[in-house]
């Protein structure tokens, strides 16, 4: 106190009195200036405006794709219009600073108009009514419940056959993985800037960057795929149709399981621990596990092979075939054609490619199998002992309609016997699969419940309205 | 006789009505031709929720025969307001909505599937399809209003304060459906069978989007300036972006509501 008395005698008494008309001055002018911006941000203008634009910029962006994909770019905007695009997030328009910079002014506005009603007692002087109060309350409320949904809100999905099982892993995962699809495309665009010599200095460091940082969120990605939250077997899935033969309803039978530390999922083995969560799931009723909500999307057939071996067959190697009855493959011939003690392969000199044995040790057998299935064409595929699953991978990777092989074992020939390889044999089969949406997060009762509210408010000024009573 | 075909005699003979009772003076009775038109094309919608079992709003052909007698509702119910005065226009144009749908429904649109697929097996599917449709009908009814204003510059003052009244009501009353109806409801069923209560969408957007230009009318309506015609013009371009929101996206667009195509 003593201090400011001091500062303040050293001040001439003139001057003190007009510094403060002009602190009063410059506080009344800060006063109209917020005012106005006030006026302004509450004003019927801006709403107008606002919704306005909002209007234009979804009209715009349905003419468009969803998401803009890499090759749209590569082929048509690629420079200046591709950077502007990128820089402004176009590409997904609805996530776009334009887009949210409107969506920014929209709350504003609704804010201060519905603050500003509650400021002049309820509004009356200005015409607002408790009814339209309330529906601009509960608007306001779903839209701070959205935009924080927005930020919290994790989604991804699954594609499980039946008998087969997916993982679930921690939110965070999908939120990385959904950031990391979005870096690789400002990277395939910086690398085609790049090589088409269009890039600049700053362009290639954050190039350079960009590669860094995908290696980092890649291994922290595959850091979190080992260690998945649950795993969720679909243990049947089915179809329910009309009488006349229209699909009426597609249903799974979902089991989810807490997995390990380690990545095993418990209660898989003896004496397993219980269960999660069981039960049904089919389009418009969702499966709640651990805070994921999954919700059944999708649902189409596909031939997978099996997880173990439908049977085995031991093929001499001198040629002679043997034929295969059950599974349905009934009739089908087995034979082995060629047999190679060491594996090579070589460019002819017709620039064809020969496969020939390196020498006469074991080193890289390999077996040429031939199949015949019942009037069928003819085919023919290597499998090798080395690589025993060659034949499966390749199998699954095709999505295979006939059989796949497996060497289990191979006996060279010798004196007196022929030799024999013993092959796993799987039968691919036609099983239902699922596509399931995973979602997590959200702020859900507050969005219903300012959903609800707007809902009230309008109904209310609506009846208020027709019965003529405004 | 197909549901198309009645939908088709009923918007001939409700449009002829129309001209008949401007021609001869009778105005006033214009909204009991409509109401009549509505009643017969709602009696064939819930004839076919007794056979299917559910509300018949799940394809085009039924969608447009539930359209155009909510058209033809809206617009009497509009009519009654006004105790006879609705202008020609709108009167005309609600009929000629009305006929233009059945002659599509009766020549264009096949009839589609009689049973439900699988997305569209909810409790929430009639109360959102319906709800969206009234709303839509008399964002149709408040556009016309909207035009009939706009193509006469000689209003007495108190005939364009009872127009405007009605227009509001009738908008106002599509908007409360619309919003609790398509949007909220939509948002309630997207979010038990997609996982998410919005997901941009043609349809939705294009829903948005109507909402936007209605929400734009009200806000401009209160300001209440009589010579201020800004409101109508809006409300006219309401009703082309409701029927493009109806038929547009479902034609043009591709989207998750493509089985309403």
């Amino acid at each position: 106190m003593g201090t400011g008395g001091a500062s303040a005698s050293r001040v001439p008494p003139c001057l003190e009195g007009s510094c403060g008309v002009e602190e009063r001055k410059s506080g009344e002018l800060f006063r109209k200036r917020m005012s106005a911006v006030v006026g302004f941000l509450s004003s019927l203008r801006l709403t107008v405006i606002v919704c306005a634009a909002a209007a234009f910029y979804c009209a715009l962006a349905t003419l468009g794709p969803d998401t803009w994909e890499w090759s749209t770019f590569e082929a048509f905007l690629i420079g200046v219009i591709g950077r502007t695009m990128l820089a402004l997030r176009l590409n997904s328009p609805y996530e776009s600073p334009v887009f949210l910079v409107i969506c920014g002014l929209f709350v504003l506005n609704l804010l201060f108009c519905t603050l500003s009603a509650l400021a002049s007692g309820s509004g009356r002087r200005r015409g607002f009514r408790p009814a339209l109060l309330l529906c601009h309350g509960g608007l306001l409320l779903f839209v701070v419940a959205a935009l924080y949904g927005w930020r919290t809100r994790v989604e991804g999905e699954l594609r499980i056959a039946a008998g087969e099982e997916g993982m679930l892993y921690e939110p965070r995962y999908y939120a990385l993985r959904r950031r990391m699809k979005e870096l690789e495309m400002r990277r395939d665009f910086l690398r085609t800037l790049s090589r088409r010599r269009m890039a600049s200095a700053g362009d290639r460091r954050e190039l350079e960057r960009l590669e860094r940082g995908l290696e980092t969120l890649k291994d922290a990605l595959e850091f979190m795929r080992r260690r998945p939250l649950y795993a969720v077997e679909v243990v049947k899935a089915w179809e329910e149709h009309y009488p006349g033969g229209g699909v009426k309803d597609w249903k799974a039978l979902l089991r989810a399981r807490r997995v390990a530390s380690k990545g095993v999922a418990e209660g898989t083995g003896a004496g397993g621990a219980p269960l999660v969560a069981e039960g049904e799931i089919e389009v418009n009723v969702p499966f709640e596990v651990g805070g994921f909500t999954l919700y059944l999307y999708s649902f189409d057939y596909s031939t997978v092979l099996p997880g173990r071996r439908t049977l085995e067959v031991t093929l001499p190697l001198n040629g002679s075939s043997v034929r295969i009855s059950g599974h349905g493959l009934d009739g089908m011939r087995l034979s082995v054609a060629r047999v190679l003690s060491d594996f090579r392969v070589r460019r002819g000199a017709d620039g064809k490619m020969e496969i020939y044995s390196g020498g006469g040790a074991w080193s890289n057998p390999a077996v040429l199998l031939k199949t015949e299935p019942p009037g069928g064409e003819a085919g023919e595929r290597w499998l090798f002992v080395e690589f025993p699953d060659h034949d499966l991978a390749h199998g699954d990777e095709k999505q295979v309609s006939g059989p796949c092989f497996e060497v289990l074992d191979l006996q060279p020939p010798s004196k007196g016997s022929p030799g024999c390889v013993r092959l796993g044999v799987y039968v691919p089969r036609r099983v239902p699969v699922v596509g399931l949406g995973v979602v997590h997060g959200g702020a859900g009762a507050l969005l219903w419940a300012g959903l609800m509210l707007m809902c009230a408010g309008l109904s209310w000024h609506t009846v208020r309205v027709v019965k003529g009573r405004e | 006789m197909s549901a198309g075909s009645l939908m088709f005699v009923v918007g001939i003979l409700v449009f002829s009505a129309q001209v008949w009772l401007l021609l001869s003076g009778r105005r006033e009775r214009a909204w009991i031709a409509l109401a009549a038109g509505s009643a017969v094309g709602f009696a064939m919608v819930l004839v076919q929720w007794w056979r299917t079992g559910h509300l018949p709003v799940t394809n085009m052909y039924y969608s447009m025969i539930f359209l155009a007698s909510s058209t033809m509702g809206a617009a009497a119910w509009a009519g009654r307001m006004d105790g006879g005065r609705s202008p020609s226009v709108a009167a005309l144009g609600a009929a000629f909505v009305a006929l233009s749908l059945g002659w599509a429904t009766r020549f264009f649109v096949p009839r589609g599937m009689p049973f439900l697929v699988p997305a569209l097996q909810s409790p929430l599917m009639p109360a959102h399809v319906a709800f969206a449709f009234v709303g839509e009908a008399c964002f149709i009814v408040a556009a016309l209003y909207g035009a009939a204003i706009l193509v006469r510059e000689d209003w007495k003052a108190d005939e364009l304060a009872a127009l405007r009244r009605t227009m509001r009501k009738v908008a106002l009353f599509g908007f409360c459906f619309f919003t609790c109806g398509a949007l909220v409801l939509g948002m309630l069923w997207a979010a038990f069978a997609w996982g998410r209560y919005w997901g941009w969408d043609p349809k939705e957007v294009w829903s948005l989007i109507t909402f936007l230009v209605l929400a734009i009318y009200f806000h401009l309506e209160r300001r209440g300036d009589p010579r201020d015609r800004r409101g109508e013009w809006v409300l006219v371009l309401g009703g082309a972006v409701t029927l493009f929101t109806l038929f547009g996206v479902n034609l043009l667009l591709s989207g998750l509501h493509s089985y309403g195509g």
